[in-house]
Order: structure tokens, then sequence, then C-alpha cells
């Protein structure tokens, strides 16, 4: 089911609150958290229902293995953990990546490989890279969930069971405890309902705008047609913003919804294409992966323990396998390659020319260096998008050349209506200039802060230097325009882009 | 502010949103546009042959692919000049089943020209479902106000509504400011469009229909067909709520021919194999005749597939049809 389509937002949100804060209502804390696990099981069985049985079979699983590595001790700890990461990643393996190993096996040694009739069970990737880290967190404080109804809803909590973000049980334990134990606090669902509309609003109205324009870019060169030099910088620009706010919205409405709950997502995504370097851009989008492939990839292969040298290779190493990650597809390999040499020429740049990534003095210089960084990041990460969207390494090809020379003129030129370079345009401010949601509402994922809307009026709060949404009454009627706007967009529904993933 | 008024507000404000967006206006020209994703699309030639061809239309057929595949409209204004009948016939027929869109499309016509016949199709049984693209072609009134009880769709065509308006309305501003085409338009095919001899896709290919069966398949194709149909669910007394949508849509559409003085009858387009007489036709018996050409095809040689004769069949039935039509006093 998808947030944004009219099951979810007609059916299965409204009757999983109404259940949830029902229970709560007559004092059933414990029943409003087993009703939010199986109303996310349910979620999930929407989608193919034959795929719940790997997602409960996973979850039975680690649950069991958690509790097996904490009980033991030593090297025997050591190894049910290994056996309990090598189980998932099997699963991962099996599912995601049999297929493409298995062909390029085969064509590797001139023999014909047909492919087996493998469905990736959706959402695979994000429960298989949760329950590892807990699997390892678990190993390193020896201490596991006692109770199987609350590391179901963990790993299936719905907001994030699909594509992310990729939560921790440390974060998540205290909520859950709190939902047994306290009411939930109504400011939560305030929040949560102008952070799902805005991701609601990002997703439909922005990236669903900009989608036909990279798909016929995309499309005609993966099919061969060099698109001309404009032609290919607008479609893979539009894919730019696309994915930005596809993902962004994603995000959003993840969190969002969670709050309806009285629960905090980390927040996933900080305005990336703000950023002024590549390590930067690693820092904001896809937050919860990066530091999921820092903590759990990149210092178990020895971080920066052992030199340079070797830091830069893990560093690589690192981004190579979240490439991998994506997808099994030598486009993603390509992807994920580019992204491991961006970073690791950042780092070898920051130490052989300091000054050059580092803070200048004269304040116009300043501004124009951190332009002209804020810039050439833009322009790799765009570049870098080619593979990611290409569904063939000929066809990004194709397209680069395009974007570096221009083809020659065709006998059918592609053309991209003047609605697209509308939607390019706000879109660019919009991810360039504007504060984003967890400015705009002030969100943030740190329990001990408390959320709250701001509560000054609308006017004042909209416009001033550093905007936020208030909860005013004229907020909230701008919110539910806002809310029919998105929602009449819905009826033709578009998938994910992270939901491939 | 404590949530209660807060989600009362917001409330308001999508619900003002939404009833705004039912009222944005557009082009009906791009709303019949919009539903050329079938393989045989005619949503589009409709519209124009109704509001720009200026070619009168004193016989009309509505109906599904089956009066689409077996009525030669070229043919029967032939037939009926031999017959002595000056008459321009339209085929205004859209693929899939479900009477609403039949409805639809007689008002569309009937309140833009005169129309001297309306000939409806009628097949062996009442049909429950609504027709799956009726949200597309449908007024804004009369997607609000169709029938809710036993109309699977209602509920899905209901939310969708706002944002076909909304989509129409922008696509129609593009429109007048030139700043896109729409994405696809085809060009007229003239006061005449058929399937009954060929099918013309949106890509241009024209597939011939000239392919016939053996007896043996006709009969396990017929089987299949009575497998798959379903007898009525409810006992006899609670048949009005189980077809109520059919019978509801036939009834509007028999009270618009009559408020606008067109006679009306109806066609009888069998299957293969089906019964003799078309079970739902006594209901309308003292409203409007029926042509039934149930003898005429039954020989297997002349069906395309399990419910639709191929050009040969089509042949015979526009032949017998035109014979029917030739005797009646709208045309003479």
């Amino acid at each position: 089911m998808l947030f944004n389509s009219y099951p979810f937002l007609l059916v299965f949100l409204p009757l999983t609150l109404l259940v949830f804060y029902g229970l709560r209502r007559f004092g059933w804390l414990g029943a409003s958290v087993a009703s939010l696990t199986l109303a996310s099981i349910a979620f999930y069985a929407y989608w193919k229902p034959q795929d719940t049985f790997i997602l409960l079979s996973s979850i039975v699983f680690n649950f069991f293995v958690a509790k097996g590595l904490v009980r033991a001790v030593g090297s025997r700890s050591r190894l049910i953990l290994v056996l309990g990461v090598c189980g998932n990643l099997g699963v991962l393996f099996y599912f995601k990546y049999f297929n493409f190993a298995a062909s390029n096996i085969a064509a590797a040694c001139g023999v014909e490989y047909i492919a087996r009739a493998i469905v990736m069970p959706i959402g695979v990737s994000f429960f298989t890279f949760t329950q590892i880290a807990y699997l390892v967190d678990c190993f390193r404080s020896r201490n596991s969930e006692p109770n199987l109804v609350n590391y179901g809803l963990f790993v299936s909590i719905f907001p994030h069971l699909i594509a992310g973000p990729i939560i921790h049980h440390a974060q998540m334990r205290p909520q859950f405890d709190s939902l047994r134990r306290d009411s939930t606090d109504p400011e939560l669902i305030k929040m949560g309902i102008m952070i799902f509309v805005i991701g609601l609003a990002k997703k439909v109205l922005l990236a669903d705008n900009l989608v036909a324009g990279a798909d016929r870019v995309f499309n005609a060169a993966d099919q061969g047609a060099a698109p001309g030099f404009a032609t290919a910088w607008t479609g893979v620009i539009s894919y730019s913003l696309q994915i930005y706010f596809d993902f962004s919205g994603y995000c959003d409405m993840a969190i969002g919804l969670a709050l309806l709950f009285g629960i905090r997502l980390p927040i996933n995504f900080d305005s990336p294409y703000k950023s002024r370097s590549i390590i930067e851009f690693w820092r904001r989008w896809h937050i919860t992966l990066s530091s999921w492939l820092r903590e759990y990839l990149y210092i178990p292969l020895g971080g920066n323990r052992h030199g340079e040298l070797m830091r830069l290779r893990n560093i690589f190493i690192t981004m190579l396998l979240g490439g991998i990650w994506h997808g099994a597809g030598w486009t993603f390999v390509i992807w994920g390659a580019l992204h491991g040499s961006y970073i690791v020429a950042n780092h070898i740049l920051r130490l052989r020319a300091p000054r050059a990534t580092g803070q200048t003095q004269n304040s116009k210089q300043a501004r124009l260096v951190a332009l002209a960084k804020q810039l050439l990041t833009l322009l790799i990460v765009t570049l870098a998008w080619v593979f990611f969207r290409a569904k063939t390494v000929a066809g990004a090809g194709t397209l680069l050349y395009s974007m570096a020379t221009g083809a020659a003129p065709s006998a059918n030129p592609l053309t991209l209506g003047p609605t697209l370079y509308f939607w390019i345009i706000v879109g660019t401010l919009i991810a360039l200039f504007a504060p984003n949601t967890q400015q705009l509402t002030r969100y943030t994922a740190n329990l001990s802060e408390p959320l709250r809307l701001a509560s000054t009026p609308t006017l004042s709060a909209l416009f001033s230097r550093t905007p936020v949404f208030p909860a005013t009454p004229t907020m909230a009627f701008l919110c539910g325009l806002m809310f029919a706007v998105s929602f009449a967009q819905l009826w033709r529904p578009a998938i994910f882009i992270y939901f491939n993933f | 502010m404590r949530l209660l008024p807060y989600l009362l507000i917001l409330l308001v404000g999508c619900t003002a949103g939404l009833a705004a967006m039912l009222a944005l206006p557009h082009d009906k020209f791009l709303r019949y546009q919009g539903l050329n994703d079938s393989t045989a699309p005619t949503a589009y030639w409709i519209y124009e042959r109704i509001h720009t061809d200026p070619s009168p239309i004193d016989v009309a057929f509505i109906g599904t692919s089956r009066i689409g595949l077996s009525m030669h409209s070229g043919r029967l204004e032939a037939d009926l000049r031999r017959l002595g009948v000056s008459a321009k016939v339209a085929n205004l027929h859209i693929v899939k089943t479900g009477v609403n869109m039949q409805y639809v499309v007689a008002k569309e016509l009937l309140e833009a020209r005169h129309v001297k016949l309306l000939v409806i199709e009628m097949t062996e049984w009442e049909d429950r479902k609504p027709h799956p693209d009726f949200i597309f072609l449908a007024d804004t009134w009369d997607v609000l106000a169709a029938p809710a009880i036993v109309n699977l769709n209602y509920f899905s065509d209901l939310v969708r509504l706002p944002g076909r308006q909304a989509d129409l309305f922008f696509q129609t501003q593009r429109r007048r400011l030139r700043l896109d085409a729409p994405s696809f338009v085809p060009p007229y095919e003239g006061p005449n469009l058929d399937h009954a001899e060929f099918i013309q896709t949106l890509d241009g290919r024209r597939h011939e229909r000239l392919e016939s069966y053996t007896q043996a398949e006709m009969d396990a194709l017929r089987k299949e067909q009575e497998r798959l149909t379903t007898p009525p669910l409810l006992p006899t007394s609670l048949n009005e709520i189980e077809f109520h949508l059919t019978r509801y849509y036939t009834r509007r559409i028999l009270d618009l021919a009559k408020a606008h003085h067109t006679s009306v009858v109806f066609l009888y387009t069998p299957r293969y194999g089906g019964p003799a007489q078309p079970i739902p036709y006594q209901r309308y018996a003292n409203r409007a005749d029926l042509i039934n050409p149930w003898a005429q095809v039954q020989d297997y040689a002349l069906w395309w597939d399990g419910s639709h004769v191929n050009w040969e069949g089509a042949k015979r039935m526009t032949d017998f049809v035109a014979s029917a039509l030739a005797s009646r006093k709208e045309l003479r």
C-alpha cells in the first residue's frame, strides 16, 4: 500500500488510528501497541500476502538469534552473531542479487544462464539492514528485546517498513515502553499531520510532475536514441529533482505517520542539495543509510584505524557496497564506485589542500567559494544520478555523451513541454533555498527535546527570517487545503523510487 | 491550539479545497481525449463526431465493443439507401461493459444533436458492474449523483473526481496558453468509425477481423463464457437491488430520449451460443422495440471470439439491422 494512495489514506490509516486510539481511550495501552504491530503486518501483506511469511520468519529468526547471542558467552556468542548476519545477508543475496551474480558468472564462463523467477519481497533491503544492526547492537550491549510484539513492531512499524528510515532498537525501545505506559501527546499528532502533508505535497505536486521529463529522456537513451544537449541536461536535472522530492517526501511522510502514533523516527533527509562537499552530501542524503554503512561496514572494515590509505580504501569499499545495496546491476555498481571515488577525492583534497576545503576569511570571497563548492557538489551528484536512473550502462553512456557534446540532431527530436521547465524552476528554488521540513516544523528525533509547533501568528511565522509553520487556525486551514490539492493528484498514483530498493 | 479544533479547521480547509476543485471549469474535448488508452479507442472520435462534424446523425448506435464490432455504419447507410432510406449512421460505441457509460454518451449526443433513432445495445443478461472509465467521461454532477447502492466504483470515482477536475482544468489552461499540446490528438477519421471490418489501434496498425475458429474451439469458448457468467446472486425479489445500476441508467437513457423526442430501439447483440432472446428485454418491452439478429449469427464461422462476430458476422448483422430499420417510420 502506498502512502500516497486512496486505500491507505481513506481506509488503512483512519482504521489503524481509530483502533489504536480507541484502545488507548479504554486504557488498553499494551493492546494499542499490539494493534499497531498487527496493522503493520497487514500493511505489508497488502502488497503481496505470501511475502509476509518472509517478513515474519525474518522477525522471528532475528528475535531468537539475538536472544541466543546475548545468552551465549565469548566466541559462541560471536559465532551466533556471524550466523545471524549471514542468514540475513543470505536472504538478501538470494532475493536481490542471485540472478545478477549468476548471470555475470555464467557470462564470464561463457555459459548461458536462464534467470530464475525470483521476485524480491518489497522492503527486504530495509528490514534486513535494520535487523543486522539490531543483532550487532545486541552483541555489543549484551541486551536484547524481551518482547516479541515490541520486536515485531520495531522491525515492521509501517511508516518505515518499506523504504526506511533504517532505525535502531535503542531509539525505538524507550518509545514503545512509553506507549505502553503514557498517553500520547496531542502536539505530536498536530506536528505529524503537518509533516505528513508537506511530504505528500512534495511527492505528488513536485516529484510526480517531474517524472515525465526524466522518463522520456532516460527511456530514449536506454533505447539508444541520443537526446540533444539541452534535452539531456533537462532530463537529468528533472530526475535529480524528482528523486530529491520523491525521497524527501517519503521521509517526511514516514516521520509524520509515526508521529500520529506518538513515535519519533530519525531524520533521514536534510536538504542535501545545499551541501558544499560530497562528504556533507552523504551526511544529508539518506542519513540513516549513511550512518548504517559507517557503523556496520566502514568501522568493521577497519575505519581509519590503519592509516590513511586503508581509510580511503575502506571508504571506497563502503560506498561501492552502498551502491550495490540500491540494486543488482552494473549501473548501481558504477554509481557506488563514483560516489566512493568522490568521497576519496574529497578526503585527499582536505588533506592536500586544506585551504581550498576549509573556511575563508573574506566574507565575499567565502560566499563565492561556498557557492562554487555547492555547484561542484551538485554537478557531480547530478552526473552520478545518470547511472542511478539509467537501466543500462550503455544508456547512461549515451546520455552522458549527449550532456558532454550534444548529439547529432535526430529526425524526431524529443520535445519537453514548458510545464516541465516550470516544475524544474520551482523544484530548484525549493531544493536550494527553502527551509526544510524539520526547520519549518521544528521537528527533532531527540527524545529529550519537546516537540511543539510554533504558536506565533501565521504571517509573522511564515515571513520571519527563519520561517516556521505554526499551529494556528489559519495554518490548519492552509494545511487542509494543501492536503486537498495533494489528495486530488492521487487519481493517477505513482510509486516511490526507494520502494524499488 | 487544542487538537480537536485544529482537526476541525483542517477538515474545513480540506473540504473547501476539494469542493473548489470540483467547480473548476475545463474544455470537454480534453476529457474525451483522455480516454484513448484502450485497444480500440473511440472516445475522442465520439466527441468530434457529435460536436464538430456537421453531418447529421439520424441513427446512433450506443453500446460496447459488441455493437462496435458488429455494426458497420458505412455498410448500413448503403443498405438503407438501397432500401430507399437516406440516413446518416454513427456507431458511438465504447469498449468494456457498463450501462452508465452508455448513458454518458447518450446524454452527450442528445443534448447536442437531434437524433431520429437511438439504437441501444442489449446483451443476453443484465450487467451489474459500472463502466471502469465512467470517471473519465462523465459530467461532474453525474459522478456525484450516481447511485451509490451496489455501485462498486462509486467511491473510487468520487475520490478521483477532484483530481480529474484539477487535471483537466490545468490541461485546458495550458492549451489556452499554448504551453502544451494535448499528449495525443488522433486525426479525425470522418463521420464513420467502426471496428466491424478492422480495428485500427492508436499506433496506426490495422488489425483485420477475418479470423474464425473451428466449431470445437467455439464450443469451448462458449462453455468458458458460461462458466464465467455469474447467475443472479440475490433472490428474485431483490433483483432490483442487484441490477439496480444497469436498470437505473437504462431508464435514464429512455427518459432522456423521450425528453428529446428521439425514438429508441434495442438491438440484441448475442454472444456465441447465447439465448435466443435477451432476458432483460421483457422489462422494457413496453418502452422500445427490439431488433433480434440472433438467428443470423448461429454459424460458428461468423465469430471472432466468444462475444464478438467477425467481419463476415458483422456484415450479416449489419444487413439484418438495415432491413429492420428501413421499415421504421422515424426514418421514412
